[in-house]
């Protein structure tokens, strides 16, 4: 009961919200996207130890994870890049240091059976979390099929409620990403997806997004993170470790295993030389610079914050770079 | 008693007689416990297939596993696609240009006959990727060497067993090259409730499953790895910490504002206020002020407890009989005496009262609490496993909130003529009544077991 | 008959024991007493120009209607109130609020119900800081005076509700004050009970140094009880009369049917009229019914 005593006398005095001491593990958040929850690999082999630095991984809900990042609660997060430029306009600026991969199928527009394509929704509803990266892959592709946001009506909606919403059958379609939309398209009878980040390869980058500072101050440590993503990047390109990743990655979400196996397929985990190409300074999707420029623009474009960022700012290869040299 | 020979149930504002009142108290109980039963064992829920066998294709959306329960059409489409997959393969094999596939992609399939052989008994339930013993069974299956028991295959899957395990023999110990056929997706027929109606039976099961585990959630999905008990003592930490907290300071100042004018004019036109702003929504702002552990879950807690703390606290301790102040003033006490000797203590037992009835509205926000920051306690679990909808998991959480707000409530009832000896006995509890009612259709002759013990008597102590 | 006899014919016997009264210090002494309240219909009169002097170990009983002011004017000499203008002396000295010299007994039971009957004895001294040790024995000794030795660690809640006002009469003793307030003090109790606490009260003031001011609305009661009676008349409450009880002491209630007594009360009876007269019920138009169609003369 000592320890409870602490925390409560910390609460009392709002202590936690000072200064955090270097000695301090790396606080980060992550949540159910497969690309992220890779992560666990690392965790449940023990391989943060192996490299000597102090990581916390914080298990949370997407958007709950975004606004402790913004509250200064945690070191750094795992978001979508578009989102960390959501995040940075509302909340707090952020700078990638690592892509884990991009979205090749797993965020998806689900609708109904009756629905056969995107277009088919017009005048329709659809449940996803307003502002983040479903909004973003469903306004791109009305876009895309010559609509506008006006042609339907969107609720806004957690993401790991929306299997829920839709089995309801309150609304026509969902925007999720998996585990979530399978279970939807799961839950649901004849439901297929409509749209998928596989029809825009390279809008979705999912990343680690750390406090600008901390990555500053703390340095050696993160080159440490992200030495292991590069260890745990290369363990799952090895079919031979398949069976056991899927056991590690299933669990952490309560999927079973072989349900898991399709996701890996949907998230495009990038291995070194992959990730260096995306890291190369470009237009278009091929590059996270280029994705990064066409989701501001688009941001900016659909009022989901009013002046472009500073992309170069949220984007810093040169820890990355530096593991590779070595 | 023996003159009564029918005793009346309905008779207004009268209190039926203690055997009366056992039986309806119980009832009280056993009737939604009755309604529940009939609404998930009656006849009336449609059947569903059980996936024993199960098989995975491309042309499904979904992967469907072993125990899921599918609906007649949802089973057709499978079932249709798995046999269209199986005509592919063998129309490629009577070309000549078979279907080439990967080791994993056999492996997967030969892997399906896990959980029947499981069932049958030709492999242990930890025998899920051992490779070599599955592709034994197999071949042990075609040449005739095992028998299912239990669950039979198919004339159809063991003819794809047999055509497999040819493939298989003639690999040795590689993978065929080729791809193999599917076993063809095999059901039970289950009755199909919606997700959310558990049967009691199944809910009584899991409870007690979850209460007596000893390792961190065994075999069950999700990595947070404690038990259902640590969870249940993260809660009682949680709670118990918010609600103290809360009273230490409602408890000072319900009873400076009660006392004094000053402090009533002062202080609870803002706390009544500042009551009607739900806790909740201070969710957000507890996070970025106590961050995520604990400390956020407490305070809200404290929140959603403190203004109704105070405001009734106050209430109660204006409600103490004035004459007793006046009395006091007129043998001698001074402002000060008023308060330590007079309103204190007697307000003591109705304070006693509001702070079993504050602990039990704490309960209401246990399950908000505990799902901001990193989720913890038993509201994580009817969080996760809800949007999971594994409500069999759920509703043991639930109910032992319940269990808990009522039982602490109905002892601390109990206990009260213990701290209070010199009250007159309180109305007897739920609990005490029910027992000692029965108590009394058990054996007459009996007293009944949970009688007051009569506070001190005449005779000196 | 004893028609004849007048309440204020006194027999020698009482003669003197008034005129030796009379000669005792003035203990209470109240002078143009005042008491007005404001309310929405107006300022409402409660006690008009009160002038009125108890003598050390008189027996004072205050008699009136609902609403005369009884119930103010004893608030105001236990200090619970204060009086728009006038003044009240004990012994002397002006009452500006609650003292140790005054004690009080409720019509409503006020014992501490959280303490033993005899804590609730010791309370008075106990607030004085008196030590605690001699508060006990003095405690014990007051109970016994009230007879109630055998409960002194009994609660309240277990007692009846004439030991309960026998309990708050020792408690009020106990601090030792001059004069003894008793707003109803048997008010709630049955008959029997309250002939048995009044016989208990006049053995108490026999052998006790004080002073009794005891409001009632019950003839009898203030009749057996007193030495002297202060009819008080309503709206606005004002000394109506008062009235020197011609009953010789010691009293028992054999005597409620002695002249004495019966005139004393006649008199009372006229001066004390009953509220409304006009609610008379009229016979000559009955409701027609079974029940009013009556057959046979009663009387």
């Amino acid at each position: 009961m000592k320890i409870n005593k602490s925390i409560l006398l910390a609460a009392i005095v709002g202590l936690s919200s000072f200064a955090r001491l270097a000695a301090e593990p790396l606080k980060i958040g992550y949540s159910d996207w497969p690309g992220w929850v890779a992560w666990e690999i690392g965790i449940k082999k023990g391989w943060f130890k192996e490299a000597g630095v102090d990581v916390e991984f914080v298990w949370m809900d997407y958007v709950k994870s975004m606004e402790a990042y913004a509250a200064g609660k945690l070191d750094a997060v795992s978001v979508t890049n578009g989102d960390a430029l959501v995040t940075g306009a509302t909340g707090k600026p952020s700078v990638c240091i690592l892509i884990n991969d991009f979205s090749n199928g797993n965020d998806m527009i689900v609708a109904k059976g009756e629905y056969k394509t995107l277009k088919d929704l017009k005048g329709k509803t659809i449940a996803l979390e307003e502002g983040f990266v479903e909004h973003l892959l469903l306004l791109k592709g009305l876009e895309l099929n010559g609509m506008a946001e006006s042609d339907i009506t969107i609720k806004n909606t957690p993401t790991n409620s929306t299997p829920q919403v839709f089995a309801s059958g309150e609304v026509d379609a969902i925007g999720a990403w998996q585990p979530n939309s399978g279970q939807a398209l799961k839950l649901v009878p004849g439901s297929k997806p409509v749209f998928t980040s596989k029809d825009v390869p390279g809008l979705i980058y999912d990343g680690l997004f750390c406090d600008r500072d901390s990555v500053k101050t703390r340095r050696s440590d993160w080159l440490k993170v992200v030495k292991v993503w590069e260890k745990i990047a290369e363990y799952l390109a090895n079919e031979d470790n398949t069976d056991e990743a899927l056991a590690i990655l299933s669990e952490r979400v309560g999927v079973k295993p072989a349900e898991y196996e399709p996701l890996l397929a949907g998230t495009k985990i990038l291995s070194s030389k992959e990730a260096l190409k995306a890291w190369e300074k470009a237009d278009g999707l091929g590059s996270i610079y280029g994705s990064t420029k066409v989701v501001d623009d688009f941001n900016v474009k659909y009022k989901v914050y009013e002046k472009p960022a500073d992309v170069d700012s949220y984007l810093d290869p040169s820890l990355f770079k530096e593991v590779m040299d070595k | 008693m023996k003159t009564q020979t029918r005793s009346r149930w309905w008779v207004v504002r009268k209190e039926l007689d203690p055997s009366q009142s056992s039986i309806l108290m119980a009832l009280s109980f056993i009737l939604p416990l009755v309604i529940w039963s009939v609404a998930s064992y009656g006849p009336w829920w449609k059947v569903a297939h059980q996936v024993t066998v199960s098989a995975e294709s491309p042309r499904l959306q979904s992967i469907y596993s072993v125990g899921d329960r599918l609906a007649p059409s949802v089973w057709k489409e499978f079932s249709t696609a798995i046999k269209e997959d199986n005509e592919e393969i063998l129309a490629a094999r009577k070309s000549g240009q078979p279907q080439a596939s990967t080791a994993r992609q056999n492996k997967k399939i030969v892997r399906q006959i896990h959980p029947i052989a499981t069932v049958n008994g030709w492999l242990t339930r930890e025998q899920e990727l051992a490779d070599d013993s599955i592709r034994k069974t197999w071949i042990d299956l075609a040449e005739g060497k095992l028998k299912a028991t239990k669950e039979p295959l198919t004339v159809e899957n063991l003819g794809v067993v047999k055509a497999n395990a040819e493939m298989l023999t003639k690999a040795g110990t590689d993978w065929p090259t080729e791809a193999l056929l599917k076993l063809l997706p095999q059901s039970s027929e289950e009755v199909s409730r919606p997700v959310y109606l558990v049967p009691p039976g199944v809910v009584a099961v899991s409870f007690w499953q979850g209460i007596t585990a000893t390792k961190p959630d065994a075999g069950e999905a999700g990595a947070e790895r404690k038990t259902l008990l640590q969870r249940y003592a993260e809660s009682w930490r949680t709670i118990v910490l918010g609600f103290l907290l809360a009273i230490s300071v409602a408890i000072p100042l319900g009873l400076l504002c009660g006392t004094y004018d000053f402090a009533s004019k002062l202080a609870e036109p803002f706390v009544n206020f500042f009551s009607y702003m739900p806790a909740p929504a201070f969710g957000v702002v507890l996070m970025a002020i106590f961050g995520l552990d604990l400390g956020p879950k407490i305070m809200l807690v404290f929140l959603g407890t403190l203004p109704s703390a105070i405001l009734m606290i106050s209430k109660t301790t204006r409600s103490l009989d004035g004459s007793l102040l006046e009395a006091a003033q007129t043998l001698g006490a001074n402002q000060r005496q008023l308060l330590t000797t007079v309103v204190i203590p007697g307000v003591l037992p109705s304070l006693y009262k509001d702070l079993r009835l504050l602990f039990g509205t704490a309960w209401t926000w246990l399950v908000i609490a505990e799902l901001l920051g990193f989720k913890s306690g038993l509201a994580e679990i009817i969080d996760t496993h809800g949007r999971r909808f594994q409500f069999d998991i759920v509703y043991p959480a639930i109910l032992l909130i319940g269990l808990s707000g009522f039982f602490m409530d109905q002892i601390l009832a109990y206990l009260a003529r213990f701290f209070f000896p010199w009250m007159d006995q309180p109305k007897k509890g739920f609990l005490s009544r029910f027992f000692s009612g029965r108590a009394r259709i058990l054996g007459p002759a009996k007293q009944p077991v949970t009688s007051t013990p009569e506070a001190p008597t005449a005779s000196p102590s | 008959m004893i028609a004849s006899l007048s309440y204020k014919d006194q027999s020698p016997a009482v003669k003197a024991r008034f005129d030796k009264l009379k000669q005792r210090p003035p203990l209470l002494e109240i002078s143009s007493l005042f008491k007005i309240f404001d309310s929405k219909a107006g300022e409402i009169v409660a006690l008009k120009d009160i002038n009125l002097t108890v003598h050390r170990r008189e027996f004072m009983c205050v008699l009136g209607q609902s609403g005369c002011g009884k119930s103010t004017l004893i608030r105001i000499l236990a200090g619970l109130e204060t009086p728009s203008s006038g003044q009240v002396l004990v012994d002397g000295q002006p009452v500006t609020g609650p003292g140790r010299d005054r004690g009080m007994v409720f019509q409503s039971y006020t014992l501490f119900p959280w303490l033993t009957v005899k804590a609730n004895v010791m309370y008075g001294p106990r607030m004085a800081g008196k030590d605690d040790f001699t508060n006990e024995s003095e405690a014990r000794q007051w109970l016994a005076l009230v007879g109630l030795d055998k409960f002194e660690n009994s609660y309240p809640h277990q007692l009846s509700g004439g030991m309960k006002q026998r309990a708050a009469i020792a408690r009020a003793l106990a601090n030792e004050p001059r004069i003894l307030l008793m707003d109803e003090p048997f008010g709630a109790l049955d008959p029997q009970t309250r002939q048995q606490m009044q016989a208990y009260l006049l053995q108490i003031w026999k052998n006790v140094d004080i002073t009794v001011f005891f409001i009632t609305h019950d003839l009898d009661e203030a009749v057996f009880l007193s030495d002297r009676i202060l009819v008080l008349d309503p709206r606005p409450g004002r000394v109506r009369e008062i009235v020197e009880v011609p009953v010789p002491r010691p009293r028992s209630h054999d005597q409620l049917r002695e002249p004495e007594f019966l005139a004393t009360k006649a008199h009372l009876e006229t001066i004390i009229h009953p509220e409304d007269t006009h609610a008379a019920p009229v016979f000559d138009k009955l409701p027609i019914g079974r029940m009013t169609d009556v057959g046979d003369d009663v009387e």
